[in-house]
């Protein structure tokens, strides 16, 4: 029995080409895009064979995630130039909706629902650096990861949110794999600052591979001040970069906790970075409660905010954005039932603080393993193309820019994708 | 529909003395049109170009171009003044992986401050002869009472 005879999901909700012909604005490819980043992306065992170990990004332990089943390249390349940072998802007894099919046709990765061939894909490409190793013998793939243009190093692999059972964000499987109490997560000594340097440098002698350099970490919340060992680290981090390049400001992306004015302003001084994103999440007080219960107890929402407006002092209108979990403000019990009531509680948000020169980088909600909210159900896909025009249309109305979370120098934001035609 | 770009058109592109121009609309439908030098047509019949600059208004247009199956239209004048114009629809936004980086690296061999938005391919989908000489001995053909009567003044 197919998902669709045991849900029905299909019937309940606007198809694509129906959400297609409702919403002119949205492209056709970015729609395809939504969809399949909503749904998940199954690989045939004809795709599978098309997997080259020794040319396509593979992770076999995904170092965000930490598990899977089966080895694929972590993201396809779409004919636009944009990208869909998803690998192989295993189909689970609770998955409600079927995944987007990879397949096979005259020797071609092809996208395929239903029988019908939806667009070309290709898979990402491995960086030059991934097999090379340090001269402390560390493998430089276990210290730095790709996008197609972009270097990520993830200098926490730990999240303390987590440390009070629960009270990690409900959505979240990032890091997954350090989640117990006796795990620190990896060792950052001056071995692996070391290791950092030699990485970069190495990185970089790829012509036209990296567009900007991008650090995410789980959140470390010790120091005098919380989260000021996080910031610590993420200064360290910048600096071992840094000593392999020759400007004192690069396109830099860093998503991280919310760090206090006085946190940033040295964040700012004493790095390279040019950009800066902290993730509010669920664009609604009551519902950041319950879905990121440690950032809400230990930060609160309406203080993320006033940091996300402090930052904007610091970097300047359009290089502070925030990351939200599109569609998880539809979680059930206490999220919307209603998806238009969502939306536009969502928009009213999201202008709200745009006003104040933040950007927004909308990641689709999907189910993962390793999340608490892993049997929850998603919102339609006329809900994710109606909240990236309206994300976009909050960007434009107030005058921003989106750099290092953009279709190149990012790729999972569907809103921010719209920007390229600004 | 995909149209063959005879060969003499494709060496006339090819040429990098002739000057190739590229028009496009934006989502509201103003119209913009600059000069590309880097136009070239490959083997496989594609028009293909270089995007230099990220902010470009033609970058913008051509992605909205390639989103909505929308035309672009190039212009060819070469030094002994044949002109054709060739539309098409963007196919393809090349901007990462081993073919984008050799791409990236002659661009940069062109001119060192050169960064490369993207490789487009267009298919191409009409051909328009606009030579001059040629477009008036077609309008003289097929529209005859195009003119002005003093051109028929019987002279003295």
């Amino acid at each position: 029995m197919s998902i669709n005879e045991k849900t029905h999901w299909r019937e309940k909700e606007l198809s694509y080409d129906q959400v297609i012909d409702k919403y002119p604005d949205i492209p056709p490819i970015l729609a395809l895009k939504i969809d399949v980043s909503r749904r998940g992306i199954a690989y045939t065992d004809a795709a599978f064979a098309k997997v080259d170990s020794n040319k396509h990004h593979v992770e076999p332990f995904n170092y965000m995630i930490g598990h899977g089943k089966q080895i694929s390249p972590i993201g396809l390349f779409l004919r636009d130039g944009s990208v869909i940072c998803q690998g192989h998802q295993e189909v689970y007894d609770w998955t409600y909706r079927d995944p987007y099919i990879l397949d096979v046709v005259d020797d071609k990765l092809v996208i395929v629902d239903n029988d019908r061939i939806f667009e070309e894909a290709k898979f990402w490409e491995k960086p030059d650096f991934y097999d090379k190793y340090t001269s402390n013998g560390t493998p430089m793939r276990e210290i730095a990861s790709a996008r197609p243009q972009r270097l990520t190093i993830a200098p926490a692999t730990k999240c303390h949110f987590w440390d009070v059972p629960k009270e990690g964000c409900k959505y979240c499987a990032l890091f997954s794999a350090h989640r117990s109490a006796n795990d620190e997560g990896d060792i950052r000594d001056d071995k692996w600052f070391s290791d950092v340097t030699e990485t970069v440098e190495e990185a970089l002698k790829q012509k036209g591979r990296y567009a900007s350099f991008h650090m995410t970490a789980g959140s470390t919340l010790s120091g005098k001040e919380i989260f000021d060992d996080e910031v610590d680290l993420y200064i360290k981090t910048l600096k071992a970069a840094e000593r392999v390049i020759d400007a004192k400001k690069f396109p830099v992306k860093l998503v991280a906790s919310a760090f206090s004015k006085k946190q940033l302003q040295r964040m700012y001084e004493e790095t390279a970075i040019t950009t800066y994103t902290t993730d509010l999440e669920v664009l609604n007080k009551n519902l950041f409660g319950w879905v990121c219960p440690g950032k809400n107890r230990l930060v609160g929402y309406d203080e993320w905010k006033h940091r996300l407006y402090d930052a904007v002092e610091i970097f300047g209108r359009g290089n502070v954005d925030c990351g939200i979990v599109g569609g998880v403000e539809t979680a059930q019990p206490n999220g919307f039932e209603d998806e238009q009531e969502a939306l536009n509680n969502v928009l009213t948000e999201a202008e709200e603080i745009a006003s104040h020169g933040v950007s927004f980088a909308d990641c689709v909600w999907n189910t993962l393993p390793g999340a608490i909210f892993m049997k929850q159900k998603t919102p339609s896909l006329e809900y994710y193309v109606q909240l990236a025009l309206g994300l976009a249309e909050v960007r434009r109305k107030n005058g921003l820019y989106i750099y290092t979370d953009d279709y190149r120098r990012c790729g999972n934001h569907p809103n921010t994708d719209l920007a390229r035609i600004d | 529909m995909a149209v063959k770009i005879k060969k003499e058109i494709a060496d006339a592109v090819n040429n990098p003395d002739n000057i190739k121009v590229l028009a496009s609309i934006d989502r509201h439908g103003n119209v913009h049109v600059v000069a590309k030098g880097s136009i070239t047509v490959t083997e496989d019949g594609r028009i293909k170009y270089w995007e230099l600059l990220e902010s470009s208004q033609t970058n913008k247009n051509v992605t909205y171009a390639l989103w909505f199956n929308k035309e672009i239209a190039i212009n060819v004048i070469t030094t002994d003044r044949r002109s054709y114009q060739i539309k098409g629809i963007p196919r393809v936004n090349l901007n990462a992986g081993h073919e984008y980086e050799e791409n990236y690296i002659k661009a940069q061999e062109k001119n060192e401050n050169n960064d490369l938005a993207a490789v487009y391919y267009i298919e191409p989908t009409e051909i328009i002869e606009e030579t001059y000489s040629s477009r008036l001995a077609e309008e003289t053909k097929k529209h005859p009472l195009y003119m002005h009567l003093d051109r028929l003044a019987k002279k003295e």
